[in-house]
């Protein structure tokens, strides 16, 4: 969980803000998000403070500003509860796509009893994350797959 | 692999490339100067699947209880010059007064029992089907002048009485306050 919550989100979070690359040419992708969206996707995130349920864990801080600071629990409900809502008609829908992949890989991993269909639906859903990630050919696997 | 299967794997690979070219639209891209987005965590995404199957689910193996110990540790190693050695002395002296226990007389003397705080009737609320009860947070508290003032003038609106009668009806309201808060209790 290390690997989804303190590796893999800050990394895309990163990518979303255009702050992976050192060089900012790489940067500019329709991926990227600009500082206003960023800065509005944050003060919804405080703006929901006070009327969250406290079964949801902590309530959310703004994403913008803290994401240095962000606990494993906080990337945790980053990732299954505010971040698909927040990207919603703002990321392009290609990528949101994508990542709804890996947010619902991330949920089957939360549950106490994993059926053998679920092991099966995290490999694929996180297999389908990487490939839109990496854009590799899918194809080819899946042709190996089939012998 | 024969002619056919190549023929195959052929034109999927033109497929993909031609895909490729249409939504030339991901993170790493295939390019040489985006390599740096392969992250070895990446990858590791693609072991998670099998390392459930063979550990059980997450929560069997993941981070969050180790981290927890290490949040324990790191406050306790407070000497810049021999780190690991004080934190060993501070570990070691912890348990010590972890074993304290088994010598009771001693443990007594270091440790003195507290009896703990014991509620007034009114402020404790339970109920017979529940083992646990509650009790009301409470404080005993002093107006000063200005509050009293304050409440002697917001009665003598409300009740529309002024001067010596005053202090009659603030008792008055008090009690019906505190019996509405009694009701509270009982009726919950």
């Amino acid at each position: 969980m290390h690997l989804f919550y303190e590796n893999i989100a800050p990394y895309m979070v990163k990518f979303w803000m255009g702050a992976f690359f050192k060089d900012s040419a790489l940067n500019s992708e329709p991926y990227v998000l600009d500082n206003k969206q960023w800065s509005e996707i944050g003060q919804e995130m405080e703006a929901v403070k006070k009327s969250i349920p406290t079964d949801f864990g902590r309530p959310p801080r703004n994403i913008l500003l803290h994401h240095n600071g962000y606990k494993a629990v906080e990337w945790a409900s980053w990732i299954m509860l505010y971040s698909l809502p927040l990207l919603k008609g703002r990321l392009p829908e290609h990528y949101l796509r994508g990542w709804s992949y890996f947010v619902k890989a991330v949920c089957l991993c939360q549950k106490r009893k994993l059926s053998a269909q679920d092991q099966d639906d995290i490999k694929n859903f996180l297999l389908e994350f990487y490939n839109h990630y990496e854009r590799y050919a899918f194809c080819i696997i899946c042709h190996q797959k089939s012998h | 692999m024969n002619g056919m299967h190549f023929a195959l794997f052929v034109i999927k690979k033109v497929i993909n490339l031609l895909t490729h070219h249409l939504f030339p639209s991901d993170y790493y891209q295939y390019s040489k100067d985006r390599l740096s987005t392969m992250k070895i965590s990446f990858h590791y995404l693609l072991h998670v699947a099998d390392s459930i199957k063979n550990t059980g689910p997450c929560w069997a193996t993941w981070q969050f209880p180790m981290e927890r110990v290490c949040g324990m540790l790191q406050p306790l190693a407070k000497s810049r010059l021999h780190p690991y050695k004080n934190l060993i002395n501070k570990v070691y002296l912890l348990e010590l007064f972890n074993d304290l226990r088994f010598f009771k007389d001693v443990h007594e003397r270091v440790f003195p029992s507290t009896s703990p705080k014991e509620y007034k009737k009114h402020l404790v609320y339970f109920n017979e089907d529940y083992e646990g009860e509650f009790s009301w947070p409470s404080q005993p508290y002093t107006l000063n002048a200005s509050e009293v003032k304050k409440i002697k003038s917001h009665f003598s609106a409300t009740e529309n009485v002024a001067g010596m009668k005053l202090s009659v009806c603030i008792l008055t309201s008090i009690v019906r306050f505190y019996e509405s808060i009694l009701t509270v209790h009982f009726f919950f």
